[in-house]
């Protein structure tokens, strides 16, 4: 085969990939970019989503939500509030639940092997959707905090109004914590009682 | 007193904030857009890059450089993309195929914004110094700090994995750009060459063989003064 054949077909499949872009509506520039690179950027239209990691895209949306709230409240008073120690230990609860959402979503993947659903994967599935809607609390949480602390920042008052918020953050932080060490022996309970468990 | 934070435009996070932009193409948020920034700046990064490669020889061989550098780093990116994808999904997590494509497409697109900034250097360096094996080495120069700009980029995205794993997709990056290269070429055109082509069919030496002729050769005659006539 040539390189002119190549050419040829590269050319070919893009103007075909183009062609179905354009017939989605994608616009203009998705769809030039489709026909001079489509094996790279094809994907990116995709209409089917794959499985993200939406244990990542939730960690994320906490971290963000925490440099906002460090933002609003570096050098002023509240600055106290969240320094480098408490952001750290955010991190790391964070980064542990990830984790085992991750290798939740793992053994959840591999469980859908068998037909019907175990009680042991219904429960696994609860702590990864509890863990989920922990991080999504934590998110509103730390953005009504944010906007605290600009209100108290602009109004001269003290910190005494943002406490009760943080103090409701730091338990969402402990409770994230506290569930990794109260659930991981079920998880890996959980687990074994799965592989264990011939499929249906 | 603070700032409050504003929402920067893709092409700031691109520009300035590679580890947003890493995370933007592993959780999926704003991936898309993202890419279609990365893409425009690579296509005008490595055109504009090629154009002034051209400019040694001049007349139609600006056009043809200006064309084939985007088709080198597309080519190199797009060998690279599956193999990077294969890599990472031999490790237990969420490696989809989107991810892999954006995180290479978000690295090629930084390293030709830094071809774009480096571009007006060689050009004065051709102007000023000339001499072809010079001018190929620049070049080479400016293509290895993109290079080291777009690896920052995939090693972000990649952390986390075996070394080993980086070392390999380093490795299938860097052979699809040298064979891309070799298959592309001339970029420059030796000062005596009496045509210009848009690429060479003949057989020769081979892109390592070349590479270590092209080096010896260089080390005796830095500006190239002996290369008059040689193809």
């Amino acid at each position: 085969m040539t390189l002119g054949l190549i050419a040829i077909a590269y050319i070919a499949l893009g103007i075909v990939f183009a062609f179905l872009a354009w017939r989605r509506k994608e616009p203009a520039l998705d769809v030039l970019f489709v026909l001079l690179a489509w094996p790279i950027y094809a994907s990116m239209l995709s209409p089917k989503e794959a499985p993200e990691d939406v244990a990542f895209r939730e960690a994320e949306a906490v971290r963000e939500a925490l440099v906002q709230v460090a933002d609003a409240a570096r050098g002023s008073t509240f600055a106290t509030l969240f320094d480098q120690r408490a952001e750290d230990r955010v991190r790391l609860e964070l980064e542990r639940t990830t984790e085992r959402v991750r290798a939740i979503d793992l053994e959840l993947a591999r469980s859908t092997k068998t037909i019907a659903p175990s009680r042991a994967s219904t429960r696994l599935r609860a702590i990864r959707d509890r863990d989920l809607h922990a991080m999504r609390e934590l998110v509103q949480l730390l953005a009504a905090l944010r906007g605290e602390i600009l209100i108290a920042r602009h109004e001269g008052s003290s910190a005494e109004g943002t406490s009760a918020l943080v103090s409701e953050v730091w338990a969402r932080v402990v409770g994230l914590g506290e569930a990794q060490s109260r659930d991981g022996s079920f998880a890996l309970e959980a687990s074994i009682e799965e592989s264990a468990s011939p499929p249906i | 007193m603070s700032t409050p934070t504003h929402t920067e435009s893709t092409f700031a996070v691109l520009l300035r904030d590679p580890e947003k932009a890493v995370q933007a193409c592993l959780s999926g948020v704003g991936r898309r857009e993202l890419a279609r920034t990365a893409l425009a700046s690579f296509f005008v990064g490595t055109l504009l890059f090629g154009g002034v490669v051209g400019c040694f020889r001049g007349e139609l061989q600006l056009l043809f450089a200006a064309l084939k550098m985007p088709l080198l780093l597309l080519g190199a990116v797009v060998t690279t993309v599956p193999a990077i994808w294969a890599l990472g999904a031999t490790e237990e997590r969420a490696w989809p195929m989107r991810s892999a494509a954006s995180l290479m497409l978000v690295a090629a697109g930084r390293a030709a914004l830094v071809l774009a900034a480096l571009a007006p250097l060689l050009w004065l360096a051709m102007d000023l110094i000339g001499g072809y094996h010079l001018s190929s080495f620049l070049a080479a120069c400016a293509l290895g700090i993109a290079g080291l700009a777009a690896l920052s980029v995939v090693l972000r995205g990649m952390r986390g994995m075996p070394s080993g794993t980086l070392a390999l997709a380093g490795l299938v990056f860097g052979l699809s750009l040298l064979h891309s290269g070799w298959v592309l070429r001339p970029w420059l055109v030796r000062p005596g060459s009496p045509e210009i082509v848009f690429m060479r069919t003949e057989r020769g030496v081979g892109a390592l063989g070349s590479l270590v002729m092209s080096a010896t050769r260089g080390a005796g005659d830095p500006l190239g003064y002996e290369s008059e006539g040689a193809r």
